[in-house]
Protein backbone atom coordinates (compact mmCIF):
# COMPACT_ATOMS: atom_id res chain seq x y z
CA UNK A 1 0.00 0.00 0.00
CA UNK A 2 2.85 2.26 0.93
CA UNK A 3 4.42 2.21 -2.54
CA UNK A 4 1.17 3.31 -4.17
CA UNK A 5 0.93 6.14 -1.67
CA UNK A 6 4.39 7.24 -2.74
CA UNK A 7 3.24 7.31 -6.36
CA UNK A 8 0.42 9.56 -5.32
CA UNK A 9 2.79 11.80 -3.40
CA UNK A 10 5.12 12.13 -6.36
CA UNK A 11 2.20 13.07 -8.59
CA UNK A 12 1.26 15.76 -6.08
CA UNK A 13 4.82 17.09 -6.20
CA UNK A 14 4.84 17.06 -10.02
CA UNK A 15 1.62 18.99 -10.05
CA UNK A 16 2.74 21.58 -7.49
CA UNK A 17 6.03 22.20 -9.29
CA UNK A 18 4.34 24.08 -12.14
CA UNK A 19 2.68 26.79 -10.11
CA UNK A 20 1.75 29.00 -13.04
CA UNK A 21 -0.06 26.00 -14.45
CA UNK A 22 -2.18 25.67 -11.32
CA UNK A 23 -3.08 29.33 -11.48
CA UNK A 24 -3.98 28.81 -15.14
CA UNK A 25 -6.13 25.83 -14.21
CA UNK A 26 -8.03 27.82 -11.60
CA UNK A 27 -8.54 30.81 -13.89
CA UNK A 28 -9.66 28.69 -16.83
CA UNK A 29 -12.09 26.70 -14.72
CA UNK A 30 -13.44 29.88 -13.15
CA UNK A 31 -13.97 31.33 -16.60
CA UNK A 32 -15.72 28.16 -17.79
CA UNK A 33 -17.94 28.16 -14.75
CA UNK A 34 -18.77 31.84 -15.13
CA UNK A 35 -19.72 31.33 -18.77
CA UNK A 36 -22.00 28.40 -17.95
CA UNK A 37 -23.63 30.21 -15.04
CA UNK A 38 -24.25 33.32 -17.14
CA UNK A 39 -25.75 31.28 -19.94
CA UNK A 40 -28.11 29.50 -17.56
CA UNK A 41 -29.01 32.84 -16.00
CA UNK A 42 -30.04 34.06 -19.44
CA UNK A 43 -32.05 30.88 -20.04
CA UNK A 44 -33.81 31.30 -16.70
CA UNK A 45 -34.35 35.05 -17.21
CA UNK A 46 -38.03 34.61 -18.12
CA UNK A 47 -38.88 31.55 -16.03
CA UNK A 48 -38.43 30.52 -12.41
CA UNK A 49 -38.58 26.77 -13.02
CA UNK A 50 -37.99 24.68 -16.12
CA UNK A 51 -39.13 21.03 -16.09
CA UNK A 52 -39.55 21.38 -12.32
CA UNK A 53 -35.92 22.41 -11.73
CA UNK A 54 -35.11 25.75 -10.14
CA UNK A 55 -32.23 28.01 -11.07
CA UNK A 56 -30.48 27.49 -7.75
CA UNK A 57 -30.54 23.72 -8.33
CA UNK A 58 -28.83 24.18 -11.69
CA UNK A 59 -26.38 26.67 -10.17
CA UNK A 60 -25.18 24.27 -7.47
CA UNK A 61 -25.10 21.48 -10.08
CA UNK A 62 -22.74 23.58 -12.21
CA UNK A 63 -20.45 24.69 -9.39
CA UNK A 64 -20.07 21.33 -7.68
CA UNK A 65 -19.98 19.68 -11.09
CA UNK A 66 -16.99 21.81 -12.02
CA UNK A 67 -15.17 20.84 -8.81
CA UNK A 68 -15.91 17.21 -9.59
CA UNK A 69 -14.71 17.60 -13.16
CA UNK A 70 -11.41 19.05 -11.91
CA UNK A 71 -11.09 16.01 -9.68
CA UNK A 72 -11.69 13.37 -12.36
CA UNK A 73 -9.62 15.24 -14.95
CA UNK A 74 -9.25 13.89 -18.46
CA UNK A 75 -8.71 10.26 -17.56
CA UNK A 76 -5.54 8.20 -17.73
CA UNK A 77 -5.85 7.11 -21.37
CA UNK A 78 -3.10 9.46 -22.59
CA UNK A 79 -0.64 8.27 -19.98
CA UNK A 80 -1.42 4.59 -20.62
CA UNK A 81 -1.19 4.83 -24.40
CA UNK A 82 2.05 6.79 -24.06
CA UNK A 83 3.49 4.02 -21.87
CA UNK A 84 2.61 1.39 -24.46
CA UNK A 85 3.69 3.38 -27.51
CA UNK A 86 7.02 4.54 -26.14
CA UNK A 87 7.86 1.25 -24.46
CA UNK A 88 8.08 2.81 -21.01
CA UNK A 89 5.76 0.03 -19.92
CA UNK A 90 8.80 -2.30 -19.88
CA UNK A 91 10.12 -0.78 -16.66
CA UNK A 92 6.66 -0.81 -15.11
CA UNK A 93 6.28 -4.50 -15.85
CA UNK A 94 9.60 -5.26 -14.17
CA UNK A 95 8.59 -3.62 -10.91
CA UNK A 96 6.66 -5.56 -8.25
CA UNK A 97 3.45 -3.61 -8.65
CA UNK A 98 0.02 -3.65 -10.15
CA UNK A 99 0.20 -1.50 -13.26
CA UNK A 100 -3.40 -0.34 -12.96
CA UNK A 101 -3.01 0.62 -9.30
CA UNK A 102 0.10 2.60 -10.15
CA UNK A 103 -1.71 4.54 -12.88
CA UNK A 104 -4.72 5.09 -10.65
CA UNK A 105 -2.65 6.47 -7.77
CA UNK A 106 -0.63 8.67 -10.04
CA UNK A 107 -3.83 10.19 -11.39
CA UNK A 108 -5.32 10.42 -7.92
CA UNK A 109 -2.42 12.66 -6.86
CA UNK A 110 -3.28 15.09 -9.62
CA UNK A 111 -6.96 14.85 -8.78
CA UNK A 112 -6.41 15.61 -5.10
CA UNK A 113 -4.38 18.73 -5.87
CA UNK A 114 -7.02 20.03 -8.27
CA UNK A 115 -9.84 19.13 -5.91
CA UNK A 116 -8.25 20.93 -2.97
CA UNK A 117 -7.16 24.03 -4.87
CA UNK A 118 -10.28 24.55 -6.95
CA UNK A 119 -12.66 23.11 -4.36
CA UNK A 120 -11.54 25.54 -1.64
CA UNK A 121 -12.03 28.54 -3.88
CA UNK A 122 -15.46 27.40 -5.04
CA UNK A 123 -16.58 26.43 -1.55
CA UNK A 124 -15.92 29.95 -0.32
CA UNK A 125 -18.28 31.14 -3.00
CA UNK A 126 -20.94 28.57 -2.11
CA UNK A 127 -20.73 29.36 1.60
CA UNK A 128 -21.02 33.02 0.78
CA UNK A 129 -24.32 32.27 -1.01
CA UNK A 130 -25.48 30.20 1.94
CA UNK A 131 -29.18 30.22 1.08
CA UNK A 132 -28.47 28.09 -2.01
CA UNK A 133 -26.99 25.21 -0.06
CA UNK A 134 -29.21 25.49 3.01
CA UNK A 135 -31.39 22.51 2.06
CA UNK A 136 -28.47 20.07 1.85
CA UNK A 137 -28.09 17.73 4.81
CA UNK A 138 -24.74 16.14 5.76
CA UNK A 139 -26.31 12.81 4.80
CA UNK A 140 -26.93 14.06 1.27
CA UNK A 141 -23.40 15.40 0.98
CA UNK A 142 -22.10 11.99 2.06
CA UNK A 143 -24.25 10.41 -0.68
CA UNK A 144 -22.69 12.75 -3.25
CA UNK A 145 -19.17 11.98 -2.01
CA UNK A 146 -19.63 8.19 -2.08
CA UNK A 147 -21.26 8.22 -5.49
CA UNK A 148 -18.57 10.56 -6.82
CA UNK A 149 -15.76 8.28 -5.62
CA UNK A 150 -17.28 5.27 -7.39
CA UNK A 151 -17.87 7.42 -10.47
CA UNK A 152 -14.17 8.36 -10.48
CA UNK A 153 -13.19 4.69 -10.41
CA UNK A 154 -15.52 3.91 -13.34
CA UNK A 155 -13.95 6.78 -15.27
CA UNK A 156 -10.39 5.67 -14.58
CA UNK A 157 -11.19 2.05 -15.49
CA UNK A 158 -12.85 3.17 -18.70
CA UNK A 159 -9.94 5.36 -19.74
CA UNK A 160 -7.55 2.53 -18.82
CA UNK A 161 -9.34 0.29 -21.33
CA UNK A 162 -9.18 3.03 -23.98
CA UNK A 163 -5.49 3.67 -23.39
CA UNK A 164 -4.64 0.00 -23.87
CA UNK A 165 -6.30 -0.10 -27.30
CA UNK A 166 -3.34 1.91 -28.62
CA UNK A 167 -1.53 -1.44 -28.85
CA UNK A 168 -3.87 -2.43 -31.69
CA UNK A 169 -4.59 0.93 -33.31
CA UNK A 170 -1.16 2.54 -32.94
CA UNK A 171 -2.63 5.47 -31.07
CA UNK A 172 -5.66 6.09 -28.93
CA UNK A 173 -6.30 9.79 -29.51
CA UNK A 174 -9.40 9.09 -31.59
CA UNK A 175 -11.04 6.86 -29.01
CA UNK A 176 -10.16 9.33 -26.24
CA UNK A 177 -11.84 12.08 -28.21
CA UNK A 178 -14.93 9.93 -28.71
CA UNK A 179 -14.93 9.25 -24.98
CA UNK A 180 -14.70 12.97 -24.20
CA UNK A 181 -17.44 13.78 -26.72
CA UNK A 182 -19.81 11.11 -25.47
CA UNK A 183 -19.07 12.13 -21.91
CA UNK A 184 -20.11 15.70 -22.67
CA UNK A 185 -23.10 14.54 -24.72
CA UNK A 186 -24.48 11.77 -22.54
CA UNK A 187 -23.02 12.53 -19.13
CA UNK A 188 -24.93 15.74 -18.59
CA UNK A 189 -21.83 17.89 -18.07
CA UNK A 190 -23.47 21.03 -19.36
CA UNK A 191 -27.20 20.35 -19.37
CA UNK A 192 -28.65 18.20 -16.56
CA UNK A 193 -30.09 14.94 -17.93
CA UNK A 194 -33.56 15.89 -16.61
CA UNK A 195 -33.90 18.35 -19.49
CA UNK A 196 -33.11 15.76 -22.18
CA UNK A 197 -35.92 14.55 -24.43
CA UNK A 198 -37.33 11.14 -23.53
CA UNK A 199 -35.71 9.24 -26.41
CA UNK A 200 -32.28 10.56 -25.43
CA UNK A 201 -32.83 9.73 -21.79
CA UNK A 202 -33.50 6.15 -22.91
CA UNK A 203 -30.06 6.02 -24.55
CA UNK A 204 -28.38 7.76 -21.63
CA UNK A 205 -29.74 5.25 -19.13
CA UNK A 206 -28.10 2.22 -20.74
CA UNK A 207 -24.66 3.83 -21.16
CA UNK A 208 -22.08 4.37 -18.42
CA UNK A 209 -21.51 8.10 -18.96
CA UNK A 210 -24.50 9.19 -16.92
CA UNK A 211 -23.22 7.19 -13.96
CA UNK A 212 -19.88 8.99 -14.09
CA UNK A 213 -21.13 12.54 -14.00
CA UNK A 214 -24.85 13.08 -13.73
CA UNK A 215 -25.68 10.54 -11.03
CA UNK A 216 -23.36 11.88 -8.30
CA UNK A 217 -24.44 15.43 -9.09
CA UNK A 218 -28.16 14.67 -9.42
CA UNK A 219 -28.60 14.62 -5.64
CA UNK A 220 -27.75 18.33 -5.65
CA UNK A 221 -30.30 19.32 -8.28
CA UNK A 222 -33.22 17.84 -6.46
CA UNK A 223 -32.93 16.73 -2.85
CA UNK A 224 -35.63 14.09 -3.37
CA UNK A 225 -33.28 12.19 -5.68
CA UNK A 226 -31.68 10.82 -2.52
CA UNK A 227 -34.12 7.90 -2.45
CA UNK A 228 -32.64 6.54 -5.67
CA UNK A 229 -29.19 6.52 -4.06
CA UNK A 230 -28.83 2.77 -3.40
CA UNK A 231 -30.17 1.74 -6.79
CA UNK A 232 -27.73 4.10 -8.51
CA UNK A 233 -24.78 2.94 -6.43
CA UNK A 234 -25.52 -0.68 -7.33
CA UNK A 235 -25.59 0.18 -11.04
CA UNK A 236 -22.37 2.13 -10.62
CA UNK A 237 -20.67 -0.84 -8.99
CA UNK A 238 -21.88 -3.08 -11.83
CA UNK A 239 -20.30 -0.69 -14.35
CA UNK A 240 -17.08 -0.77 -12.31
CA UNK A 241 -17.09 -4.55 -12.46
CA UNK A 242 -17.77 -4.49 -16.20
CA UNK A 243 -14.85 -2.18 -16.99
CA UNK A 244 -12.57 -4.01 -14.56
CA UNK A 245 -13.20 -7.27 -16.42
CA UNK A 246 -12.80 -5.67 -19.86
CA UNK A 247 -9.62 -3.95 -18.67
CA UNK A 248 -8.17 -7.18 -17.37
CA UNK A 249 -8.87 -9.05 -20.61
CA UNK A 250 -7.47 -6.22 -22.74
CA UNK A 251 -4.39 -5.86 -20.56
CA UNK A 252 -3.59 -9.58 -20.82
CA UNK A 253 -4.05 -9.54 -24.57
CA UNK A 254 -1.98 -6.35 -24.90
CA UNK A 255 0.92 -7.81 -22.96
CA UNK A 256 1.03 -10.72 -25.41
CA UNK A 257 0.77 -8.53 -28.46
CA UNK A 258 2.99 -5.56 -27.71
CA UNK A 259 6.50 -5.18 -29.02
CA UNK A 260 9.10 -3.15 -27.17
CA UNK A 261 12.01 -1.96 -29.23
CA UNK A 262 15.36 -1.25 -27.65
CA UNK A 263 16.68 -2.40 -24.32
CA UNK B 1 13.72 24.19 -51.55
CA UNK B 2 11.30 27.08 -51.27
CA UNK B 3 8.64 27.44 -48.64
CA UNK B 4 5.93 26.18 -50.96
CA UNK B 5 7.92 23.06 -51.85
CA UNK B 6 8.46 22.37 -48.16
CA UNK B 7 4.77 22.79 -47.52
CA UNK B 8 3.98 20.16 -50.17
CA UNK B 9 6.53 17.79 -48.59
CA UNK B 10 5.01 18.30 -45.13
CA UNK B 11 1.60 17.59 -46.60
CA UNK B 12 2.85 14.31 -48.11
CA UNK B 13 4.28 13.30 -44.75
CA UNK B 14 0.94 14.06 -43.11
CA UNK B 15 -0.89 11.84 -45.59
CA UNK B 16 1.54 9.00 -44.90
CA UNK B 17 0.90 9.47 -41.21
CA UNK B 18 -2.81 9.31 -41.88
CA UNK B 19 -2.30 6.01 -43.60
CA UNK B 20 -0.29 4.63 -40.70
CA UNK B 21 -2.92 5.34 -38.03
CA UNK B 22 -5.97 4.83 -40.23
CA UNK B 23 -8.23 3.38 -37.56
CA UNK B 24 -7.36 6.19 -35.17
CA UNK B 25 -8.23 8.83 -37.73
CA UNK B 26 -11.62 7.25 -38.36
CA UNK B 27 -12.25 7.50 -34.62
CA UNK B 28 -11.16 11.14 -34.65
CA UNK B 29 -13.68 11.86 -37.41
CA UNK B 30 -16.44 10.21 -35.43
CA UNK B 31 -15.43 12.26 -32.39
CA UNK B 32 -15.53 15.46 -34.40
CA UNK B 33 -19.04 14.69 -35.66
CA UNK B 34 -20.09 13.95 -32.07
CA UNK B 35 -18.74 17.27 -30.87
CA UNK B 36 -20.58 19.27 -33.55
CA UNK B 37 -23.70 17.22 -32.88
CA UNK B 38 -23.28 18.04 -29.22
CA UNK B 39 -23.44 21.75 -29.97
CA UNK B 40 -26.63 21.36 -32.00
CA UNK B 41 -28.22 19.04 -29.47
CA UNK B 42 -27.48 21.44 -26.61
CA UNK B 43 -29.19 24.22 -28.53
CA UNK B 44 -32.13 21.92 -29.33
CA UNK B 45 -32.55 20.92 -25.68
CA UNK B 46 -32.33 24.49 -24.40
CA UNK B 47 -34.87 25.71 -26.94
CA UNK B 48 -37.37 22.99 -26.07
CA UNK B 49 -37.42 24.59 -22.61
CA UNK B 50 -37.56 28.25 -23.68
CA UNK B 51 -38.62 30.01 -26.88
CA UNK B 52 -35.79 32.51 -26.98
CA UNK B 53 -32.74 33.51 -24.95
CA UNK B 54 -32.64 37.28 -24.56
CA UNK B 55 -34.34 37.66 -27.93
CA UNK B 56 -32.21 35.17 -29.88
CA UNK B 57 -34.21 32.48 -31.61
CA UNK B 58 -33.12 28.89 -32.12
CA UNK B 59 -32.27 29.16 -35.81
CA UNK B 60 -30.23 32.33 -35.35
CA UNK B 61 -28.11 30.56 -32.78
CA UNK B 62 -27.74 27.54 -35.08
CA UNK B 63 -26.76 29.79 -37.98
CA UNK B 64 -23.96 31.29 -35.91
CA UNK B 65 -22.85 27.82 -34.88
CA UNK B 66 -22.74 26.75 -38.52
CA UNK B 67 -20.67 29.79 -39.46
CA UNK B 68 -18.24 29.15 -36.64
CA UNK B 69 -17.94 25.49 -37.67
CA UNK B 70 -16.85 26.63 -41.13
CA UNK B 71 -14.18 28.89 -39.60
CA UNK B 72 -12.97 26.02 -37.45
CA UNK B 73 -12.83 23.83 -40.52
CA UNK B 74 -10.48 26.20 -42.35
CA UNK B 75 -8.45 26.73 -39.20
CA UNK B 76 -8.09 22.98 -38.76
CA UNK B 77 -6.80 22.48 -42.28
CA UNK B 78 -4.12 25.14 -42.25
CA UNK B 79 -3.34 26.38 -38.78
CA UNK B 80 -4.24 23.66 -36.29
CA UNK B 81 -0.63 23.38 -35.13
CA UNK B 82 -1.07 26.69 -33.31
CA UNK B 83 -2.41 24.59 -30.47
CA UNK B 84 0.88 22.74 -30.13
CA UNK B 85 3.31 25.55 -29.32
CA UNK B 86 3.11 24.61 -25.66
CA UNK B 87 3.89 20.95 -26.29
CA UNK B 88 6.82 21.90 -28.54
CA UNK B 89 8.19 24.08 -25.77
CA UNK B 90 7.51 21.57 -23.02
CA UNK B 91 9.22 18.69 -24.81
CA UNK B 92 12.18 20.85 -25.84
CA UNK B 93 11.53 20.10 -29.50
CA UNK B 94 11.38 23.80 -30.31
CA UNK B 95 15.18 23.74 -30.31
CA UNK B 96 15.18 21.36 -33.27
CA UNK B 97 13.10 23.82 -35.25
CA UNK B 98 15.34 26.70 -34.26
CA UNK B 99 18.46 25.00 -35.61
CA UNK B 100 16.92 24.50 -39.05
CA UNK B 101 17.54 27.16 -41.71
CA UNK B 102 13.89 28.12 -42.15
CA UNK B 103 11.52 30.38 -40.26
CA UNK B 104 10.56 28.85 -36.92
CA UNK B 105 6.97 30.03 -37.16
CA UNK B 106 6.58 28.48 -40.60
CA UNK B 107 7.86 25.14 -39.37
CA UNK B 108 5.75 25.36 -36.24
CA UNK B 109 2.59 25.94 -38.22
CA UNK B 110 3.10 23.38 -40.93
CA UNK B 111 5.28 20.55 -39.66
CA UNK B 112 3.23 18.34 -37.48
CA UNK B 113 -0.41 17.58 -38.22
CA UNK B 114 -2.85 18.45 -40.93
CA UNK B 115 -6.12 17.03 -39.73
CA UNK B 116 -7.06 15.92 -43.19
CA UNK B 117 -9.84 13.96 -41.56
CA UNK B 118 -11.35 16.88 -39.64
CA UNK B 119 -12.36 19.33 -42.34
CA UNK B 120 -14.53 17.04 -44.44
CA UNK B 121 -17.07 16.40 -41.73
CA UNK B 122 -16.77 19.94 -40.36
CA UNK B 123 -17.29 21.34 -43.83
CA UNK B 124 -20.36 19.20 -44.46
CA UNK B 125 -21.81 19.84 -41.00
CA UNK B 126 -21.11 23.58 -41.18
CA UNK B 127 -22.73 24.02 -44.57
CA UNK B 128 -25.65 21.80 -43.58
CA UNK B 129 -26.29 23.90 -40.48
CA UNK B 130 -26.08 27.14 -42.47
CA UNK B 131 -28.49 25.91 -45.15
CA UNK B 132 -30.95 24.35 -42.71
CA UNK B 133 -31.19 27.37 -40.42
CA UNK B 134 -30.92 29.79 -43.35
CA UNK B 135 -34.01 28.27 -44.95
CA UNK B 136 -35.91 28.37 -41.66
CA UNK B 137 -34.90 32.00 -41.10
CA UNK B 138 -35.79 32.92 -44.71
CA UNK B 139 -32.61 34.97 -45.09
CA UNK B 140 -32.53 37.30 -48.06
CA UNK B 141 -29.25 37.11 -49.95
CA UNK B 142 -28.08 40.23 -51.80
CA UNK B 143 -24.82 40.56 -53.76
CA UNK B 144 -23.40 42.70 -50.95
CA UNK B 145 -24.12 40.00 -48.41
CA UNK B 146 -22.51 37.31 -50.55
CA UNK B 147 -19.31 39.33 -50.92
CA UNK B 148 -19.39 40.12 -47.22
CA UNK B 149 -19.80 36.42 -46.42
CA UNK B 150 -16.76 35.36 -48.46
CA UNK B 151 -14.52 38.16 -47.17
CA UNK B 152 -15.64 37.58 -43.59
CA UNK B 153 -14.78 33.89 -43.69
CA UNK B 154 -11.23 34.87 -44.62
CA UNK B 155 -10.95 37.67 -42.06
CA UNK B 156 -12.53 35.59 -39.29
CA UNK B 157 -10.09 32.76 -39.91
CA UNK B 158 -7.20 35.20 -39.55
CA UNK B 159 -8.63 36.61 -36.31
CA UNK B 160 -9.25 33.15 -34.89
CA UNK B 161 -5.77 31.94 -35.82
CA UNK B 162 -4.11 35.03 -34.34
CA UNK B 163 -5.97 34.74 -31.04
CA UNK B 164 -5.05 31.10 -30.65
CA UNK B 165 -1.48 31.75 -31.74
CA UNK B 166 -1.01 34.57 -29.21
CA UNK B 167 -2.45 32.56 -26.33
CA UNK B 168 -0.36 29.58 -27.37
CA UNK B 169 2.80 31.69 -27.61
CA UNK B 170 2.32 32.60 -23.96
CA UNK B 171 3.81 29.18 -23.22
CA UNK B 172 7.20 30.64 -24.16
CA UNK B 173 7.01 32.32 -20.74
CA UNK B 174 5.60 29.48 -18.67
CA UNK B 175 7.06 26.18 -19.80
CA UNK B 176 4.19 23.85 -18.96
CA UNK B 177 0.92 25.43 -19.91
CA UNK B 178 -1.64 22.85 -20.91
CA UNK B 179 -4.29 25.09 -19.40
CA UNK B 180 -3.82 27.57 -22.18
CA UNK B 181 -4.99 24.82 -24.49
CA UNK B 182 -7.97 24.16 -22.27
CA UNK B 183 -8.73 27.86 -22.22
CA UNK B 184 -8.71 27.90 -26.00
CA UNK B 185 -11.15 25.00 -26.15
CA UNK B 186 -13.28 26.99 -23.77
CA UNK B 187 -13.24 29.94 -26.15
CA UNK B 188 -14.57 27.59 -28.83
CA UNK B 189 -17.48 26.69 -26.57
CA UNK B 190 -18.15 30.33 -25.78
CA UNK B 191 -18.51 31.14 -29.44
CA UNK B 192 -21.39 28.70 -29.84
CA UNK B 193 -23.88 31.11 -28.26
CA UNK B 194 -24.60 34.81 -28.88
CA UNK B 195 -22.07 36.84 -26.91
CA UNK B 196 -24.46 39.11 -25.06
CA UNK B 197 -26.15 36.23 -23.18
CA UNK B 198 -23.02 36.12 -21.01
CA UNK B 199 -23.65 39.57 -19.57
CA UNK B 200 -21.93 42.89 -20.12
CA UNK B 201 -18.65 42.04 -18.36
CA UNK B 202 -17.90 39.01 -20.48
CA UNK B 203 -19.16 40.66 -23.65
CA UNK B 204 -16.68 43.48 -23.01
CA UNK B 205 -13.88 40.98 -22.35
CA UNK B 206 -14.59 39.01 -25.51
CA UNK B 207 -14.93 42.12 -27.66
CA UNK B 208 -11.98 44.25 -26.59
CA UNK B 209 -9.52 42.05 -24.71
CA UNK B 210 -9.81 38.63 -26.33
CA UNK B 211 -11.72 39.65 -29.46
CA UNK B 212 -13.21 36.22 -30.14
CA UNK B 213 -16.56 37.93 -30.74
CA UNK B 214 -15.24 39.16 -34.07
CA UNK B 215 -14.74 35.60 -35.27
CA UNK B 216 -18.39 34.75 -35.72
CA UNK B 217 -20.78 36.69 -33.51
CA UNK B 218 -20.38 40.23 -34.87
CA UNK B 219 -19.93 39.37 -38.57
CA UNK B 220 -23.01 37.14 -38.47
CA UNK B 221 -25.14 40.07 -37.35
CA UNK B 222 -24.76 41.72 -40.74
CA UNK B 223 -26.14 38.66 -42.47
CA UNK B 224 -28.83 38.13 -39.83
CA UNK B 225 -29.69 41.84 -40.11
CA UNK B 226 -29.38 42.93 -36.51
CA UNK B 227 -28.66 46.58 -37.12
CA UNK B 228 -27.37 47.39 -33.65
CA UNK B 229 -24.17 45.44 -34.33
CA UNK B 230 -23.37 46.73 -37.83
CA UNK B 231 -20.41 48.91 -36.74
CA UNK B 232 -18.76 45.92 -35.11
CA UNK B 233 -19.39 43.73 -38.16
CA UNK B 234 -17.40 46.09 -40.36
CA UNK B 235 -14.66 46.54 -37.79
CA UNK B 236 -13.35 43.00 -38.13
CA UNK B 237 -10.74 43.66 -40.87
CA UNK B 238 -9.13 46.29 -38.63
CA UNK B 239 -9.17 43.86 -35.71
CA UNK B 240 -7.49 41.30 -37.96
CA UNK B 241 -4.69 43.70 -38.90
CA UNK B 242 -4.09 44.70 -35.26
CA UNK B 243 -3.99 41.05 -34.22
CA UNK B 244 -1.47 40.12 -36.92
CA UNK B 245 0.82 42.91 -35.67
CA UNK B 246 0.34 41.79 -32.10
CA UNK B 247 1.14 38.15 -32.93
CA UNK B 248 4.43 39.18 -34.51
CA UNK B 249 5.32 41.31 -31.48
CA UNK B 250 4.43 38.62 -28.94
CA UNK B 251 6.30 35.93 -30.83
CA UNK B 252 9.47 38.00 -31.32
CA UNK B 253 9.48 39.10 -27.72
CA UNK B 254 8.76 35.59 -26.42
CA UNK B 255 11.37 33.82 -28.49
CA UNK B 256 14.02 36.24 -27.20
CA UNK B 257 13.08 35.48 -23.62
CA UNK B 258 12.66 31.76 -24.22
CA UNK B 259 14.91 29.39 -22.30
CA UNK B 260 15.07 25.83 -23.48
CA UNK B 261 14.07 23.20 -20.91
CA UNK B 262 16.51 20.83 -22.63
CA UNK B 263 20.15 20.65 -21.72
Amino acid sequence: MNKYFMYMLSAVKCELYYKVNIVGMVLTSMFTLLIQVKLWQAIYSDNTTLSGITYSGVFVYLVVGMIFRKFIGNGIDDAISDDFESGKIATDLLRPQNYFMKSLCFDLGRGVVHLVVFGCISLIYLIWNRELVASYTPRLILCVAISAMIAYIIYVLMSFCIGITSVWFGRSIGLSMIKAGLFALLGGTFIPVDFYPVWLQGIVNVLPFKYIYYVPMSFLIDVSNERTFWLNVIIQILWCAFFAIVGKVLYRAAKKRMVIQGG
Amino acid sequence: MGYFGLWIEYMKKAIKQWNEFRMDFIFISIASIISIGLGVLNIEIIFTQVDSILGWTKYEVIWMLGFFTLIQCIFNVFFVNCFDVSSWVHSGNLDILRTRPRSVVFQLLFTERYNIEFPIDQLIMGIALLVWSGVKLQLSWTVGKCIFFVVTILVSTIIYTCIIFIISAMSLWSVKSNYFVEFMFELEEVNQYPLNVYGTGITFLLTYIIPIGFVSFYPCQYILEHKEYYEYAFLSPIVAIVLIGLSVLVWNFGIKRYQSPNS
